[in-house]
């Protein structure tokens, strides 16, 4: 017992580091800030494209950078619900704005998302605009 | 209330599968139609009323023997085979009966067994005593039943003793009897599938196997369930093909509708393009869809519901949700094989159903439940609902069987089951029909038919290939999914000619046109259509074809516009069909053959013309008058005019013409015999020696 209580304490300071570290970062909650260190699990975002679309390109970006651009692409009723295409988006951090723009349409839309509350973002296309909705993971099926 | 019809009373829940029913329960709680006779009654009293008792005060009643319990009676049961097969479905105790009954019938003719019929009793009379069960009801028939009435006996045995078998009498509406069957027991399960499960490689996780029902909340007895369970408990039995193995990968590509059909064809070691009882699922990576979609029943063309695929992208894991995740995908894609829709959109069925969304059913989306997901997983009991329970167990054969429904959807035909392969074929012959892969709209349609012996010990056949001996039936697919049968304009009374074959001639063919019969036109919209023909064979055997598909393509130029509007009418379609007519009632028909003749002589459809031209031009036409009292008119035959219309489509032949070969093997010989009659004897000589060099053989004219 009492080797064990020697080793506590020798171990405290490096202890408190770390609650306080813990506190910091928003007890353990979402963070804007990069992951880093080797080994950092990723996060990632689910982009469905929903309702609207019709031989269509779509372009993600993450934060202003592009991370991919898929099309043509065409909404599918015969599923549910509708997808035209959903990609899984890899991300350094939890919380990012999301942006798609749709070339073929002219139109852009964008959304800061939290991925640990929200892991999914739907995109649909509807009075020439382009809406993007956060929520939990919603998958399809035929 | 029931969940499919709020003006009925909720009945006792048969829906618990841990409970096997006797036919007592089930008799008990049923409807008034089922009950436990008065002959049970009394010897249940009697069996209870025990010895006699004796003069002691206190009489020790002797021990009574423990009741062996008696074999539960549903399940499958088959008839023997002439000349119809009965299977027989009896579904009125063990796990969840719904108190039906139903039956497919099979005719066995020659050495070819087909599906005739099926039928199903909704609400049976059941009456039970301790040693016979005897159910009684009016089945609905997929045909129109002279004997609709049905009466099943079944000898209740004790555990210890083989099933028994059924007698099933059929009665007319006013009880005059019909046929009887005796149907030996078969099986528990009221249908047996065929699985083949192929993964593809680049799916780096486990294929699905069990999952512990135990593992997250949820309602029912805890239990491994694997997909071939799942369907179990639902009285279907899935056999797992030794066929299952692995598809190559494309490393990192994902899988469209199309690539999933095509490598269904290839890979599914079961495939044919006909209903079975064989369905094919694909453990796949990724769709085109992205990881969004987790599962699809993408056979939705030609024979539909042969198989379906599972995405790993987003299904794949090990942890508990995962695995049931998995195994509800992989039991809801099957679902959509067996025809069955979603729960929510049961509407959109033909006929409609009524929605269930509430439903806790395989066939249901826990995401779309009304009261969320969370709620949908922990009051899932791991099965289809009490609907989906009659389909599987009782649908109509060809309403759930794989590669079934959708070649019915419309069908027109009196009997759409001729033109289904036999389930078993042991007559030796083969049948193939084929014809050009597109016709112009308007164009006229022909198609060969092959017969081949496989079998040396075939050696006689009759020769009657053309629909208009009526000893071969061709069925129609139109694009918009009608199914007619087409009708010869003529029906000829063919003598029993019989053709004998040998190894090295053991085929004969004949090419017919069927553009136009007794129904009209046949092709008259653009579009894909599907044929099928059957021949029916000296032992009664109907050798049936394969499907032949065959595109009718609209004009795209102007020219072609205009020649289908000189070459579609029905007036046209009947020259074609008699191969030219002198006919006052065609007049407007010959008029417009004409036309095609002056303005697009050039055109290779002009070959249709003057070969109907040519041909009636080379021969005598009479015609009865009544003007001013009846008389026959003999128009001679212009042996000149035959010449000019027939040599040029003998010339060009089959490569420069539309027609197909055997119209220019015709050409070819009513030319030589015109030339012969011109006294052309070696222009006819010449001609028949082009047609013998280009057949290889000789010619008799």
């Amino acid at each position: 017992m009492r080797v064990w209580q020697r080793k506590c304490v020798r171990r405290l300071p490096a202890i408190l580091a770390a609650v306080a570290a813990w506190v910091l970062t928003g007890c353990g909650t979402m963070s804007d800030e990069p992951r880093s260190g080797e080994g950092a699990p990723m996060s990632s975002v689910r982009v469905a494209f929903t309702d609207g679309f019709e031989g269509d390109t779509v372009v993600i970006r993450v934060d202003g950078r592009e991370v991919t651009q898929h099309g043509p692409i065409t909404t599918r009723s015969d599923v549910s619900p509708p997808l035209a295409w959903s990609a899984d988006i890899p991300l350094e951090r939890d919380v990012v704005a999301l942006e798609v723009a749709v070339p073929t349409k002219g139109a852009t839309g964008s959304i800061r998302v939290n991925v640990k509350e929200f892991p999914q973002v739907n995109v649909s296309f509807s009075g020439g605009r382009v809406e993007l909705r956060s929520s939990r993971l919603i998958p399809s099926i035929g | 209330m029931s969940e499919h019809d709020p003006t009925t009373a909720r009945g006792v829940q048969l829906s618990n599968i841990e409970h096997e029913w006797t036919l007592e329960e089930v008799a008990q709680i049923a409807a008034p139609s089922m009950e436990l006779s008065d002959e049970s009654t009394a010897l249940d009293a009697q069996a209870a009323a025990g010895p006699i008792p004796g003069p002691l005060p206190m009489p020790v009643p002797l021990p009574q023997p423990l009741p062996l319990p008696r074999r539960s009676v549903s399940g499958r049961y088959r008839s023997g085979s002439t000349p119809f097969e009965l299977e027989l479905r009896v579904d009125v105790d063990r796990t969840r009966p719904t108190r039906r009954v139903s039956g497919d019938f099979y005719q066995i003719a020659g050495g070819t067994k087909m599906y005739f019929g099926s039928f199903v009793v909704h609400a049976p009379t059941l009456s039970v005593t301790p040693t016979l069960v005897t159910i009684t009801g009016l089945g609905q028939y997929t045909w129109n039943a002279s004997a609709p009435r049905i009466r099943i006996a079944i000898p209740r045995v004790l555990i210890l003793q083989p099933p028994a078998a059924a007698t099933v009498q059929f009665f007319t509406l006013s009880w005059s009897p019909g046929a009887t069957y005796v149907c030996n027991f078969e099986s528990p399960y009221f249908r047996t599938v065929i699985l083949e499960t192929d993964r593809v490689a680049d799916v780096p996780t486990p294929v699905f196997s069990s999952y512990n029902t135990a593992s997250l909340p949820s309602p029912g007895p805890a239990r491994s369930l694997t997909v071939v369970d799942a369907f179990a408990e639902a009285g279907i039995q899935v056999q797992v093909s030794a066929g299952s193995g692995g598809v190559p990968a494309d490393e990192g590509a994902s899988w469209s509708d199309a690539e999933l059909h095509a490598s269904m064809v290839r890979h599914f070691s079961l495939w044919r393009e006909e209903p079975q009882f064989r369905v094919w699922e694909l453990v796949a990576q990724l769709h085109d869809l992205g990881p969004g979609l987790l599962g699809i029943m993408f056979d939705q063309q030609g024979r539909h519901r042969q198989g379906c695929a599972v995405f790993h992208s987003g299904l794949g894991g090990a942890t508990a949700d995962r695995l049931r995740l998995q195994l509800f995908t992989y039991v809801h894609e099957l679902g959509h094989c067996f025809n069955m829709m979603h729960s929510w959109q049961k509407s959109l069925a033909i006929p409609a159903g009524v929605d269930r969304p509430r439903s806790m059913s395989w066939m249901n989306y826990p995401w779309g439940y009304p009261d969320g997901q969370a709620a949908f997983w922990s009051n899932f009991p791991f099965q289809f609902d009490d609907g989906e329970l009659v389909h599987l167990r009782h649908a109509y054969r060809n309403n759930i069987i794989m590669g079934g429904a959708n070649f019915r959807v419309g069908a027109g035909l009196q009997h759409p089951e001729k033109f289904e392969l036999p389930m078993e074929d042991k007559s030796g012959l083969r049948l193939e029909i084929s014809a050009s892969d597109s016709y112009l709209l308007g164009e006229p349609v022909t198609v060969t038919l092959r017969l081949t012996a496989t079998d040396p010990r075939v050696e006689t056949v009759h020769p009657y290939l053309n629909p208009e001996a009526g000893l071969v039936h061709i069925a129609i697919a139109k694009p918009g999914g009608e199914i007619v049968g087409y009708e010869p304009m003529i029906l000829h009374c063919v003598l029993g000619e019989r053709l004998a074959l040998t190894q090295e001639a053991n085929s004969l063919q004949e090419t017919v046109y069927i553009g136009y019969g007794a129904d009209g036109l046949y092709f008259r919209h653009a579009g894909i259509y599907e044929l099928r023909a059957v021949y029916d064979a000296l032992d009664g055997s109907q050798i049936v074809s394969n499907i032949l598909r065959l595109r009718v393509r609209n004009p795209v130029t102007t020219e072609d516009e205009q020649l289908t509007e000189l070459l579609f009418g029905d007036e046209q379609g009947t020259l074609f069909y008699l191969r030219g007519s002198d006919s006052e009632t065609l007049r407007s028909g010959n008029q417009a053959l004409d036309t095609v003749l002056e303005r697009y002589g050039d055109h290779p459809m002009a070959a249709y013309a003057r070969l109907v031209k040519g041909v009636n031009a080379s021969r005598d036409f009479k015609i009865v008058t009544n003007d001013p009292t009846p008389k026959i008119e003999m128009r001679k035959a212009d042996h000149a005019e035959s010449l000019k219309l027939l040599s040029p489509v003998v010339k060009a032949g089959a490569e420069q013409t539309k027609l197909d070969s055997q119209s220019i093997e015709y050409a070819t010989m009513r030319l030589a015999d015109v030339q012969r009659k011109q006294g052309d004897d070696r222009g006819a000589q010449a001609t028949e020696g082009a047609l013998k060099k280009r057949r290889g053989r000789a010619v008799s004219v």
